[in-house]
């Protein structure tokens, strides 16, 4: 009886510890196992092609099969399931896949903080086949082979990306040009203004005499000259610096980093140039983006405008308003700003471990290739899909009216800028990390704790230096 | 008779000693999750700092990263930039921990020792020490939250209010101005832990000899003396303790710094040593730089060892030392005595 009980509690014991480390355990074993069968696996088809190249070549026309394996479950790998829980039903029930072969791992942090989860992920060895991707860090992964597969590999051919607006393609493609990602939605943005203060204080009445008062960053800064002297010192034209910054960002010429070096253009002293004047007259506000009185502000006089993409009139545009029926609610309009730009947007990228490939490219071919299913998701989520077939009907039916712009549509100035947006070759994948950098010194130098331009671009190297080691800066 | 008993005493003896290794067993999976979950990442943190950054994560520098952080040398711009943010967020650290230690300590020990005199029949004593350990029981993320919107810089009630009432011109920049901006983190840091030291100081006080408060008040001490004569020496080992957790503590200072800032912005001057740790840890990308972050824990584990025990030493017990010498030399003079005669005497 003793030593049954003494066995018994020895048991109980290990049991506990066993489940203690029945985490770490199985995802080593089974990543081992998962590694040495894929890298057979690997092997094996390497030495297939080998043998048969120009068979397999011969096999596959453009734009035709799957290669990559297909059949199981698709896990799709994100941080938020806003767009995910409208989406999935939609295109299960339009392609008639079941229930059981669709898994998601949704993380619920923001975008920024998903990358490291994702790399924890991956060391765990589980099945992931479509993962969610932010543009700030979408080349990591995308410029991974080990990570991504490309798009090819699913039956995609670049003539299926045509129809997508140029600059989401450019953030799609990898360091040597091959399309990794694709996206459903575009986010050009423009800047909103209040149209009873424009009125009032530059006696503009329609967005068209508004885009002509700050067709270029000239132009804007004159212009919120006017407007603050019209209005006794009181009224900013723009209320962040961030702002700015979001569209000013999209149009340098050159990319961040060139052959592993910082890149500092001339762009970059133009708009520290233009913050400071900006900042000195007060032609801008000195709160901070997605600070406390970001929003609040739209209801006061204190700015006339902001600077806003696609997801922001649902979003901070309409709590800048008050909500709906709020102070400002109505009075705004927006129109296509000093430049183009693109702000924000979520990518799409396949695993190279997938094992549900058809389902992926059912998937993408859905929401990021098919004009007609996406101009129905764009209306019914409602979302600005990144087609420019589907999104130009949206414009022409006029069927899009806002309430929150007193009726204006949005769509048919943000599709104008979506298509003058240029990014070729720009892109690199330090950029989240270099560009909050540069604001950081600029802000620094608008609030006089930097004695000049040149320090402040000292100040900014510094910064890029200790966030990005592995590039060089002088 | 005495066989018998020693017969007993044996079979208690085996019975005692059968039983006892099964404790170890017990607490076996608390050593192992130990070592594997806390252990082993804090020795891999001394092997990351000896580690490069960034891609080259895997490439081993020696005390590459040490000397860029303390001296500035050794990787050009990059290690000139780290050793300047290293320094001055060590500083933000001290300064801002010295500016909420010391009104803390004060608040607490005032409120310990009248809410533990027995003289002055505070009434809702209870309530009181309830609304005050409160902050404490609210998470950090609220409590930012809360003073975010309060002291909001453009349209916070705090700084209307003071515009309204005409005392001051422009709003006061509480989250992002240099001085204001540190001494709200000191408050806020002062707030949310002056309840917890007190409770911790009258636990202290509490535990006096009742007897030598009575017989001072009999002998006619006012309450300053009784206070300095007889709390405050006897509550050095808490104060000692207090001392040094807050000291810890301080350094380690994170989560408010963290939170307390303007949008996305993080100001230079409430940023802490581990707000840079953290930055360098999880907030560079692509790659973060894992051989600085490990190095800054590094030096600043050394930086708690070294204050603590300065700190220690400067606040032991003097007498209690001086007592034991003077008993190792009695006992010493006594040994000699006796050795001297042979042991004889016994």
């Amino acid at each position: 009886m003793n030593k049954l009980k003494r066995t018994l509690a020895l048991v109980a014991t290990l049991a506990i510890s066993a489940t203690a480390f029945v985490g770490c355990g199985d995802e080593e074993s089974s990543s081992t196992a998962s590694n040495s069968e894929s890298s057979s696996q690997a092997e094996e088809s390497s030495a297939a092609e080998s043998e048969g190249d120009s068979s397999s070549d011969a096999d596959t026309p453009a734009g035709g099969e799957i290669t990559l394996p297909t059949g199981g479950t698709m896990t799709i790998l994100t941080w938020t399931s806003d767009d995910l829980k409208v989406m999935l039903p939609t295109w299960q029930e339009a392609e008639g896949v079941d229930e059981s072969r669709v898994a998601t791992k949704d993380y619920g942090c923001q975008g920024g903080e998903a990358s490291a989860n994702y790399d924890q992920y991956f060391l765990g060895g589980e099945d992931v086949d479509m993962m969610f991707l932010e543009a700030d860090w979408a080349l990591k992964y995308l410029n991974d082979d080990d990570v991504t597969a490309p798009l090819s590999a699913l039956g995609f051919t670049d003539a299926d990306f045509a129809d997508q607006y140029a600059y989401t393609t450019e953030i799609s493609k990898d360091s040597n040009g091959v399309i990794k990602g694709t996206t459903w939605q575009a986010a050009p943005g423009g800047w909103c203004y209040r149209t009873d203060l424009a009125e009032k204080y530059l006696g503009v009445k329609t967005p068209e005499e508004m885009q002509a008062k700050v067709s270029d960053w000239t132009k804007f800064q004159d212009t919120a000259k006017e407007v603050y002297e019209a209005s006794g010192n009181k009224t900013a034209l723009t209320v962040t610096l961030g702002g700015i910054w979001q569209a000013f960002a999209a149009n340098r010429t050159q990319p961040w980093v060139k052959d592993n070096k910082l890149v500092v253009d001339d762009s970059c002293s133009t708009f520290i140039q233009l913050a400071k004047n900006m900042r000195d007259n007060k032609y801008v506000t000195e709160i901070e983006q997605w600070g406390d009185a970001w929003k609040p502000a739209g209801q006061t006089d204190d700015t006339m405008g902001y600077f806003v993409s696609t997801w922001g009139f649902g979003s901070f545009l309409l709590d800048a308003a008050g909500g709906e029926g709020g102070t400002t609610y109505g009075k705004w309009n927006v129109c296509e700003g000093p430049a183009p730009y693109f702000w924000g947007g979520t990518w799409l990228a396949c695993s190279a471990k997938t094992d549900a490939a058809d389902l992926v490219a059912s998937f993408m071919r859905y929401f990021t290739v098919n004009p007609d299913t996406m101009k129905a998701y764009a209306l019914a989520k409602p979302d600005y899909v990144n087609n420019k077939t589907a999104m130009q009907a949206i414009v022409d039916e006029k069927s899009n009216s806002n309430p929150l712009l007193g009726g204006q549509d949005q769509f048919a100035v943000l599709h104008e800028n979506a298509q003058n947006i240029n990014l070729n070759g720009l892109i690199t994948p330090y950029d989240a990390s270099i560009k909050s950098a540069f604001m950081s010194a600029v802000d620094k130098y608008c609030k006089g704790e930097i004695a000049d331009e040149a320090a402040c671009i000292e100040e900014f190297k510094n910064q890029v230096a200790t966030a990005v080691t592995d590039i060089t800066v002088d | 008779m005495a066989s018998t008993a020693q017969r007993n005493m044996r079979s208690v003896n085996i019975r005692s000693v059968s039983y006892a290794k099964y404790g170890y067993f017990f607490i076996l999976p608390f050593f192992l999750v130990y070592c594997f979950f806390q252990l082993w990442p804090l020795i891999n943190t001394f092997v990351l700092s000896v580690y490069g950054n960034g891609k080259a994560f895997d490439e081993f520098i020696g005390l590459g990263n040490f000397e860029a952080i303390l001296f500035g040398t050794g990787m050009g711009r990059q290690s000139a930039a780290i050793q300047e943010q290293f320094f001055r967020t060590l500083g933000n650290t001290f300064i801002v921990w010295v500016g909420n230690f010391i009104p803390q300590i004060a608040i607490s020990l005032a409120l310990a020792v009248w809410f533990t005199d027995a003289k002055l029949k505070i009434p809702g004593k209870g309530f009181f020490k309830v609304i005050m350990y409160m902050p404490n029981i609210i998470t950090a993320a609220s409590v930012a939250a809360l003073f975010l919107k309060l002291f909001d810089e453009t349209y916070g009630p705090i700084n209307t209010f003071l515009q309204d009432m005409g005392l001051i011109s422009e709003p006061i920049k509480f989250v992002s101005g240099p001085v204001a901006s540190k001494v709200m983190v000191m408050f806020i840091q002062c707030w949310m832990w002056f309840g917890n030291t007190m409770i911790m100081l009258m636990s202290g006080i509490m535990g006096l000899n009742p007897s030598l408060f009575e017989a001072a008040n009999i002998d006619g001490a006012s309450s300053g003396q009784v206070f300095r004569k007889i709390t405050l020496p006897l509550l050095r080992p808490i104060m000692l303790y207090t001392v040094i957790t807050s000291m810890i503590g301080g350094l380690q200072m994170y989560d408010i710094p963290y939170m307390y800032i303007n949008g996305t912005s993080r100001n230079e001057y409430t940023k802490t040593v581990a707000v840079f740790i953290y930055e360098h840890f999880r907030e560079t990308m692509p790659n973060p730089n894992y051989g600085f972050s490990g190095a800054a824990s590094i030096i600043l584990f050394i930086i708690t060892v070294i204050l603590g025990s300065i700190t220690f030493y400067t606040q032991r017990d003097k007498d209690a030392i001086a007592r034991k010498k003077e008993r190792k030399a009695h006992m010493k003079a006594l040994k000699a005595k006796q050795s001297g005669l042979g042991g004889m005497e016994i």
